[in-house]
């Protein structure tokens, strides 16, 4: 199973490169890393990514897989102050989009999204080619 | 209309504090006022209601809510921005309010609190009389 220190410098999954390639917005204040934040393991052929993402609808969220690259992107809706005043204000709202590019090629055909009381778990299966594979050593 | 919520929390609201050798994580929250009482929206991600507890006692308005962890305590990460864990958070309200009638309403991990003001703290229109 990769590790962050095992990677190569290319393979993008270090914590600077998720800094420049976040396409966190500024509206609303979201975090710099981007928002959401995530949590992301992997074991044997499958990798698993999971956002925070409380208050955010299923219609207003939007999941995307291109090769190497998952987004996770949407809408969450501020509170409306109708007629009275806002005596605190921490959670952003407002557009939001995050890229990241995983250490392994995925097969978009067999992604999974799950929102669950405010929990999104995302589970892609590594493209055939990146999964581990047992090599028989022959003596001679 | 005057402020008159009063945040106990010193922390920043995403840092973690340690208490009792557990975890706390501080939920973020918005608080909004109206001339009828005051509306706490957290974010209470992976909680559900009947790990919610909400008290109101002595001025003091606390959410307290389990979460309990969703991987293996050893799971290794690629990449781990957020802890998983008990969120915990006190609010004193110096208004009068009825903390009886408080409503609660957790849905996809987000909580809606209604706490009312008392009759005497409402807003009040006073009728302004031409002479």
């Amino acid at each position: 199973m990769a590790r962050l220190s095992d990677l190569f410098a290319p393979l993008p999954l270090f914590r600077d490169d998720f800094v420049e390639r976040a396409l966190g917005t500024t509206l609303g204040g979201f975090a710099e890393e981007g928002f959401p934040s995530l949590n992301i393991w992997d074991a044997n052929d499958k990798v698993f990514v999971e956002a925070e993402l409380s208050g955010v609808a299923p219609a207003d969220l939007d999941v995307s897989v291109a090769g190497a690259d998952l987004t996770i992107s949407g809408n969450r809706k501020a509170v409306d102050p109708a007629n009275g005043t806002k005596a605190r204000q921490e959670r952003p709202s407002g557009q939001f989009s995050r890229t990241v590019t995983l250490p392994w090629e995925t097969e978009a055909d067999k992604v999974e999204a799950v929102l669950r009381d405010g929990v999104l778990t995302i589970t892609l299966t590594k493209a055939v080619q990146c999964r581990p594979k047992k090599v028989t050593v022959r003596a001679t | 209309m005057a402020t008159t919520t009063i945040e106990k929390q010193e922390a920043h609201p995403t840092a973690p504090e340690l208490i009792d050798d557990s975890v706390r994580y501080t939920p973020l929250v918005d608080i909004l006022e109206t001339g009828d009482g005051f509306t706490f929206y957290a974010d209470l991600p992976g909680v559900k209601a009947g790990d919610l507890d909400v008290t109101y006692e002595d001025d003091t308005l606390t959410i307290e809510a389990k979460v309990q962890p969703r991987q293996p305590r050893d799971q290794e990460y690629l990449l781990k921005e957020y802890g998983v864990g008990t969120f915990s958070r006190s609010f004193i309200i110096n208004a009068p309010v009825n903390g009886e009638a408080i409503r609660a309403e957790l849905k996809n991990g987000e909580l809606k609190l209604f706490v009312p003001k008392t009759e005497a703290a409402k807003t009040r229109k006073i009728p302004i009389k031409a002479s």
